[in-house]
């Protein structure tokens, strides 16, 4: 017995200690929309490093399920906990506005990265694109892998994670659009989602390539369901006879783009995106200003510009400390420069 | 009553499981103990205490209803629709409980008048009103009602519908001294449904079908309005839920709560009832519901990542649960040497 | 012959056909052999988990960390995969995981005396949570190509897996309907006490049937990992209530003792075609759950209609000629 309240003392004096310690530090939390998914992980980690770099602490956690109940439960702990800072990823656009408002009044500095909220209830958005770009970016890197894309009878269809989710559904909404303004010859057979299941993101381009034998591309701009249409084509034959592409992480699909089935996915480099978020959150802790126009360089992630809310078509703009920040590119992966990257 | 059944009862030792486990992580970290954080905290999980509470009724028929969790969307989504089309919110709020109520209506009938067991019809509706909830924007986009989002009606399944007033913000933004509204509610919630399930016939039924359905046909108990009953006070809380959490969230979505299900089991079962019918206390359920909520907000208020919240509150769960039943062999055991011993010394 | 007629399994099977000949009626590419094959091959990973949790349901108990048991398996076998183990040890390991976790709720629940459904949701956050601490939080990706092989391995053009499952269910089916030892899950489920009363070994039996889960998940894990060939965090997440709900569609019944390998196999089978069916028949992919959950509701309401029906029927017959009913009855 005595040994047991020995050991929990020590661990009590540990706790005390440990968060004494880092009161007076800076405390930023990165959250991801869920936990266990490379892209985030891999987000998680650049922010992470970018905080070692500056000498500030900062924490990579969040639910482990996508669900806005769960990051509203992470925001309203970090609050409590007396963080300087919160970057989010944000699973609804107007979701999290309870919270963050409780946040602010408490004065946590709240940032979004890769998803964004509501422009009136964060500073800045780090931005890897907006929907415009991302949207066109899926169209042309199928167009690109066709040999003559404006002529012809063209099949394609869509397969993500789910109706409700918010970012891949705008994505897929520009798609769309560019695809009835450039290519009307390109017909979209099918829409599908697979609910971030393995096993059903396997299953239902399965059944997608059977049901549509003459299916020219699938687009995929969602973590399982690219890696899942891929497996399905390599199942039944077919890789290489049918243009795959969309959204994913290098590590992913680095097997598939080896052997072919996957010619060009794109991404943008989300380890330099949680280093970015990091380093401008830290920015605001100390106290910085800044404005849209303003330019300055972040090391590890080049030459960033502070733009207005407009660009992501938004009419709210706050004078100071309020817009969105781009990452400088986006990467289209193939068989050529896939090496170069490891998350 | 006596105090020693009082002691010896599984709510009281969930009370003092409460107690230690706030007294424990707010030694480690003391702003747990903050009385307002820790209040506001139980806004983080009182749908799940909302559809948990009457789920119990369900429970003690030896019944289950796991369609709660899409009733919730569907509710939220309802909500926002009717809203955004031009109706007073909170007239939209009664239109959404009406179709919340439906859906409960939907599984207590098809629960009552057939024998397929309820996890399977609760699973099928679980889908059904999922389905129903993702589709009902663009099904009134294709049946050519109005656009109003940016992308039109069908945007709402995955922007949310928001902008919605602040009366109805204030729902759960605001707080009685430094109570949140919905943890008020949900004490009411309790004192109702445990007057229901202990004082009134209808209750005494729901216990009667979880031990003996066939008994219960031949005592006369209406035992079809009693199962559609138990099935429709499921589907409101569930509805309480979906607003709860569509006024927390500042919008309607059709996917609110989905993830809320394995909790809300745990909750009930927890809480002392028997997944086969015929046990379980509305009081039982609510303690056990501040119990697994706080531990996850103490959890992550001392820094423990997610991962291994899981991993402890499994555990935990698991112990908390064979403690009482060794507990209850070793009660029976010592009564059994009691008797021996006294019988022979007589 | 007319208890054949009376099953669950062949109503099940029938109204799966009728789904896949209506199916066929608007997009020909059904009838396709290797689109039958690819549904057969699709659910295979739900075919083995349910007929794990079958063991366990026979028993009157419940298994929710199934789901959770394959991945925690899937997990393993990944992980020791890419740090350059022989597959054959990967597969091993992958197996003994599996079994291992099965035997950590079969003790909880047989000697901890911890309800089935509480010990399983238990070791369900214990096995999730597990899978996220051993992996770090990450994928497991870049699994070498061996254990993608046997997914392409084909004989009679039927994938390998498939005629693996068969045989599994074959061996299933035949112990479970002639070895006595297995006839002691159904006693067990049927009657505990009485069980326990002829001297059926009850605990052990029970032991059994949560540790087959866990082995039965393992396998899952395996075929799952082969087929997707990269390990996602929640790998099998939610598969615990397809299984559940794959059993009592083929008839499996959750007050115990009751119900055959082959239900519980259709049962599975029924649940993944669904989804398959509904690209067939081009049902925008925003009406799945609903589609999916009418579907399940329709035929669960048609068996319970059918099943009413024939014992209506026989109750009249033997209320007007005794004999005649009692010769139809055995």
């Amino acid at each position: 017995m005595r040994k047991i309240s020995l050991v929990f003392a020590a661990a009590l004096i540990f706790a005390a200690v440990g968060t004494t310690a880092l009161a007076k530090q800076v405390k930023i939390a990165f959250i991801p929309k869920l936990t266990g998914v490379g892209f985030f992980e891999s987000g998680g980690k650049g922010a992470v490093e970018m905080g070692k770099k500056l000498g500030i602490y900062v924490k990579y956690d969040g639910p482990s399920t996508a669900s806005v109940s769960g990051q509203i439960e992470y925001i309203n702990n970090f609050v409590n906990q007396g963080y300087n800072a919160i970057a989010i990823s944000s699973l609804s656009p107007d979701g999290l506005k309870q919270a963050l408002n409780r946040a602010s009044k408490r004065g946590v500095i709240i940032l979004t990265w890769d998803s964004d909220v509501n422009p009136r209830d964060r500073t800045f958005y780090i931005s890897q694109g907006t929907a415009q770009q991302l949207g066109e970016l899926l169209v042309k890197m199928a167009a690109d892998q066709m040999k003559d894309p404006k002529s012809g009878h063209k099949k394609v269809a869509f397969h993500y994670s789910s109706p409700t989710v918010t970012d891949q559904n705008q994505w897929v909404v520009v798609a769309k659009k560019t695809i009835a303004e450039k290519y009307p010859n390109w017909e979209i057979v099918d829409t599908v989602y697979s609910n971030e299941d393995a096993q059903k993101a396997v299953q239902v381009p399965t059944a997608l390539f059977q049901a549509h034998p003459d299916l020219d591309a699938v687009i995929c701009p969602d973590a399982n369901a690219l890696p899942g249409t891929a497996q399905a084509a390599e199942n039944l034959g077919i890789a290489g006879k049918v243009i795959i592409t969309g959204f994913s992480t290098p590590n992913t699909m680095r097997p598939y783009v080896k052997r072919g089935t996957v010619k060009a996915f794109g991404l943008w480099d989300v380890v330099k995106q949680g280093k970015l978020a990091i380093y401008v959150a830290n920015m605001l802790v100390q106290g910085k200003k800044l404005h849209v126009g303003d330019e300055f360089d972040v090391p590890d992630v080049g030459h960033v510009k502070v733009s207005p809310n407009s660009i992501q078509g938004y009419t709210y703009q706050g004078d100071v400390n309020n817009g969105i920040i781009l990452l400088p590119e986006r990467v289209v992966f193939t068989i050529d420069n896939i090496d170069n990257y490891d998350f | 009553m006596n105090l020693k059944h009082v002691f010896r009862s599984w709510e009281f030792a969930l009370f003092v499981l409460l107690v230690a486990e706030i007294a424990v992580l707010g030694v480690i970290n003391p702003t747990f103990l903050n009385i307002e954080n820790l209040l506001y905290s139980t806004l983080d999980f009182s749908h799940i205490l909302f559809a948990a509470l009457p789920l119990t009724m369900v429970i003690i028929t030896a019944g289950i209803d796991i369609s709660g969790v899409s009733i919730m969307g569907l509710t939220s989504i309802t909500l926002g629709l009717v809203w955004v089309a031009g109706v007073n919110i909170f007239v939209a709020m009664a239109i959404a409980i009406l179709i919340g109520l439906l859906a409960g209506l939907f599984n207590g009938f098809f629960v009552a008048n057939t024998d397929v067991n309820p996890l399977v019809i609760t699973l099928g509706t679980l889908f059904m009103f999922a389905g129903l909830a993702q589709g009902m924007p663009a099904l009134l986009d294709l049946l050519g009602f109005k656009a109003y989002g940016s992308g039109g009606l069908a945007a709402y399944q995955y922007e949310g519908i928001t902008g919605l007033p602040d009366s109805f913000i204030h729902l759960t933004d605001g707080s009685l001294w430094i109570i949140p509204y919905p943890f008020i509610a949900i004490l009411i919630f309790a004192a109702i449904l445990s007057l229901l399930l202990h004082k009134t016939r209808f209750g005494r039924a729901l216990y009667l079908i979880g031990v003996n359905p066939k008994a219960t046909i031949y005592s006369g108990v209406p035992i079809k309005k009693v199962l559609i009953g138990a099935y429709l006070l499921s589907a409101l809380g569930a509805v309480l839920a979906g607003i709860t959490l569509t006024s927390y969230f500042t919008s309607a979505r059709a996917d609110l709560g989905g993830d809320a299900l394995l909790p809300i089991i745990t909750t009930v079962v927890l809480g002392g009832a028997d997944i086969l019918g015929g046990s379980g206390t509305i009081l039982g359920t609510l303690l056990a519901g501040l119990l697994l909520g706080f531990l996850r907000q103490g959890l992550l208020a001392i820094g423990v990542t997610n991962d291994l919240i899981q991993v402890v509150t499994g555990a935990l769960l698991i112990l908390a649960m064979a403690t009482k039943r060794l507990a209850a062999v070793y009660g029976e055991f010592r009564l059994n040497r009691r008797t021996l011993s006294s019988k022979e010394r007589g | 012959m007319k208890r054949f007629f009376k099953s669950r399994e062949l109503l099940i099977m029938l109204l799966l056909a009728v789904l896949i000949i209506i199916t066929g009626l608007f997009n020909k590419n059904v009838y396709k052999f290797d689109s039958i094959s690819e549904i057969f091959n699709a659910s295979l990973t739900l075919t083995l988990i349910s007929l794990g949790e079958m063991f366990v349901i026979l028993t009157r108990g419940i298994d929710v960390s199934v789901g959770a048991t394959a991945g925690l398996a899937a997990v393993i076998l990944g992980t020791t995969l890419n740090l350059g183990w022989p597959i054959g040890w990967a597969i091993l390991a992958a197996i003994i995981t599996g079994t291992l976790a099965g035997m950590v709720n079969a003790f909880g629940i047989t000697s901890m005396r911890v309800p089935p459904i509480i010990m399983t949701l238990g070791t369900l956050g214990i096995y999730r949570g597990l899978m996220r601490i051993i992996t770090g939080g990450s994928w497991i990706e870049n699994l070498p190509q061996s254990i993608k092989e046997p997914n392409r391995w084909d004989i009679l053009h039927v994938p390998f897996f498939v005629w693996m499952t068969l045989i599994v269910i074959a061996i299933t089916a035949y112990i479970t309907l002639k070895a006595r030892p297995a006839r002691y899950f159904y006693a067990v489920g049927d009657n505990e006490e009485g069980a326990y009363l002829l001297g059926i070994p009850v605990k052990l039996t029970q032991f059994a049937a949560y540790t087959l889960a866990g082995f039965f998940a393992a396998l899952a894990a395996i075929v799952f990992t082969s087929q997707i060939g990269f390990v996602s965090m929640n790998a099998a997440d939610g598969f615990e209530l397809k299984a559940i709900a794959a059993n009592v569609l083929g008839g499996v019944s959750l007050t115990g003792g009751i119900g055959t390998p082959l239900g519980a196999t259709i049962g599975a089978l029924f649940m993944t075609a669904v989804h398959s069916m509904l690209i067939f028949l081009g049902i925008p992919g925003i009406w799945d759950n609903a589609f999916a959950g009418i579907i399940l509701l329709t035929v669960v309401y048609i068996d319970y209609r059918v099943r009413t029906t024939i014992e209506l029927q026989q109750r009249q017959s033997r209320i007007r000629g005794e004999s005649g009913a009692v010769g139809g009855e055995s």
